[in-house]
C-alpha cells in the first residue's frame, strides 16, 4: 500500500472498522511510513481530546420528567378509544410483544455471549467487505475455480456450490477470520444484493437447525450440516435468504 | 400488564441522554434542543408500535435527527440547513495529512468552541461516532446516507476540527 491508498483508510483503522486483511497492510506501511504514522498519533490526539465527558450533554431532569408526563397524559388521551379496539390490536399488547421478544433476546444474549461475539463478527465482517471494496480474493463465477483457490489457503476444503439457476451466482471467494481462526467466505449475488457466506468446521458432528437473526439491519442465517457450520449475511430480506438456504441444502 | 407509558420509560427513556447529546449538538442552545428532543420523544412514543425490537437507541437517535433537521431548516441561515452535497465539496481529501498539532486539544472550552463551528452535517457524524460510540452503519442508518459517505464526512469533520485546534490563539477565554 502507497501513502496515497493509506491515507484513505486510516479513520476506518482508527475506528476499528476496517477488515483483518487491510489492517495488517496497514498497519505494515505505518510501521515503515513516519508521515503515516504522524497522522494516526494526531487522530489519537483528537480522540483524547474529544473523551473529555463534559463535552456530552446530559438531559436536564426538567426535561425527563416533562416527558414522562406528555406520555402520561398521551396515554390517558388515547384510552377510550382504544377499548373499542379487539384485545390483539391494543397498542399496549403489541408493545407487550415486542418487549417479551426484546426480553427473550437479551436472555438469549446474556446467556450465549460468545454466540453474540460470532454474530457480531459475522455482520462486521460482511460490512467490512462492502465497504471497503473487498469482497473477494478469487473473482470468478465458476465453482471449479474458487473452491481449489482456497486449497492451501485455508486448512479445510470448503463446499463451494454455484446456484446461479436460482438466482443467486456465484461471484467469487476470499478468505476471513471469525472467532481467531481462517474462514471461506463464498459470496453471491441477488440482484443489486450480495450475500457472504461463511463456511469453517463444526465442532460437533450432529447438525444444527437454522437459527435466523438479525443485526444492525442485518440478516443473519446460521445452520449447520453436521460437517460445516454456515453463516449466511445480507442485507437481504429473511425470506429470499431463506430461499438460498434451501437451494443450497437441495443442490 | 405494564402499560405502553411504562414500556416506553424502559425501552426508550434509557437513551434519553444520547437523544438529548445528538440534538443539543445540532441545534447548538438549551431550549431549543430540549424542545427537539421532547418532540421527537413524543413522536418515538406514538410510533413505538412501528418499533419492532433491536436497538432502540439507534431507532430514537432516527427521530431526534430528523427533528432536529427540521427545526435548522425552518429555523435557521440557508447554509446551515441545506444538506451537505458531497459532490459539490468533492470526497474524501487524500492529499498529505496537514501537519498540526492539537495545542488546544486539552482545553474543553476550546474544543466545544472547535465542534460548534463544523457544519451540521459533519457535526453530527462526528457527535454519533466521538461522543455516542455509534458504528459506521449505525450513523449510515441514523443519518439516511451510505457508509461511504459517513466515511468522508467524519475525514473531513475531523481535519476541520484539527485545523481549528490548532490555530485557534493559545491565550484567552473562550466560554
Amino acid at each position: 500500500m502507497n501513502c496515497e491508498q493509506v491515507q484513505k483508510l486510516i479513520h476506518a483503522h482508527h475506528d476499528g472498522e476496517l477488515d483483518v486483511a487491510n489492517t495488517l497492510q496497514v498497519d505494515e506501511h505505518l510501521a515503515d511510513c513516519p508521515s503515516c504514522f504522524n497522522a494516526v498519533r494526531q487522530l489519537s490526539a483528537l480522540r483524547g481530546a474529544l473523551q473529555d465527558s463534559e463535552l456530552r450533554f446530559r438531559a436536564p431532569t426538567r426535561l425527563r420528567s416533562s416527558i414522562t408526563a406528555a406520555v402520561e397524559q398521551a396515554v390517558r388521551a388515547e384510552r377510550p378509544a382504544v377499548i373499542t379496539r379487539p384485545w390483539y390490536r391494543q397498542p399496549a399488547w403489541s408493545v407487550a410483544a415486542v418487549l417479551l421478544v426484546a426480553c427473550v433476546l437479551t436472555l438469549q444474549v446474556s446467556f450465549r455471549r460468545s454466540d453474540d461475539r460470532l454474530l457480531a463478527e459475522l455482520t462486521s465482517s460482511h460490512v467490512r467487505s462492502l465497504m471497503v471494496n473487498h469482497l473477494y480474493d478469487v473473482a470468478s463465477t465458476d465453482q471449479h475455480t474458487v473452491k481449489p483457490w482456497f486449497d492451501g489457503k485455508i486448512d479445510f476444503a470448503p463446499p463451494v456450490k454455484d446456484l446461479r439457476e436460482t438466482g443467486f451466482p456465484l461471484l467469487g471467494g476470499r478468505m476471513d477470520f471469525l472467532e481467531g481462526r481462517a474462514v471461506a467466505a463464498l459470496v453471491y449475488g441477488r440482484q443489486k444484493h450480495f450475500l457472504n457466506l461463511f463456511v469453517w468446521p463444526s465442532a460437533s458432528s450432529s447438525p444444527a437447525e437454522l437459527r435466523a437473526t438479525q443485526r444492525n439491519g442485518y440478516n443473519v442465517l446460521r445452520w449447520s450440516d453436521g460437517k460445516m457450520n454456515f453463516g449466511l449475511v445480507s442485507d437481504l430480506n429473511e425470506g429470499e435468504m431463506r430461499e438460498f438456504v434451501r437451494e443450497w441444502a437441495a443442490k | 400488564m405494564p402499560d405502553a407509558a411504562a414500556n416506553f420509560d424502559q425501552t426508550i427513556l434509557p437513551h434519553l441522554d444520547a437523544a438529548y447529546n445528538l440534538a443539543r449538538w445540532l441545534i447548538g442552545n438549551e431550549r431549543d434542543a430540549e424542545d427537539v428532543t421532547q418532540e421527537a420523544c413524543l413522536r418515538a412514543f406514538k410510533f413505538f408500535d412501528g418499533f419492532r425490537g433491536g436497538d432502540a437507541r439507534a431507532w430514537l437517535l432516527t427521530i431526534v435527527r430528523r427533528s432536529a433537521w427540521t427545526w435548522l431548516r425552518s429555523n435557521r441561515r440557508h447554509e446551515e440547513a441545506v444538506e451537505f452535497d458531497e459532490e459539490l465539496h468533492g470526497g474524501i481529501d487524500v492529499s498529505a495529512s496537514p501537519e498540526v498539532s492539537l495545542i488546544r486539544a486539552g482545553d474543553v472550552d476550546a474544543v466545544r468552541q472547535a465542534i460548534a463551528t463544523l457544519p451540521a452535517v459533519f457535526r453530527e457524524v462526528l457527535v454519533l461516532r466521538e461522543l455516542e460510540d455509534c458504528s459506521y452503519k449505525e450513523i449510515a442508518d441514523i443519518a439516511g446516507v451510505p457508509i461511504g459517505t459517513v466515511m468522508s464526512r467524519l475525514t473531513r469533520a475531523r481535519r476541520q476540527l484539527q485545523t481549528a485546534l490548532s490555530t485557534q490563539p493559545q491565550s484567552g477565554g473562550l466560554s
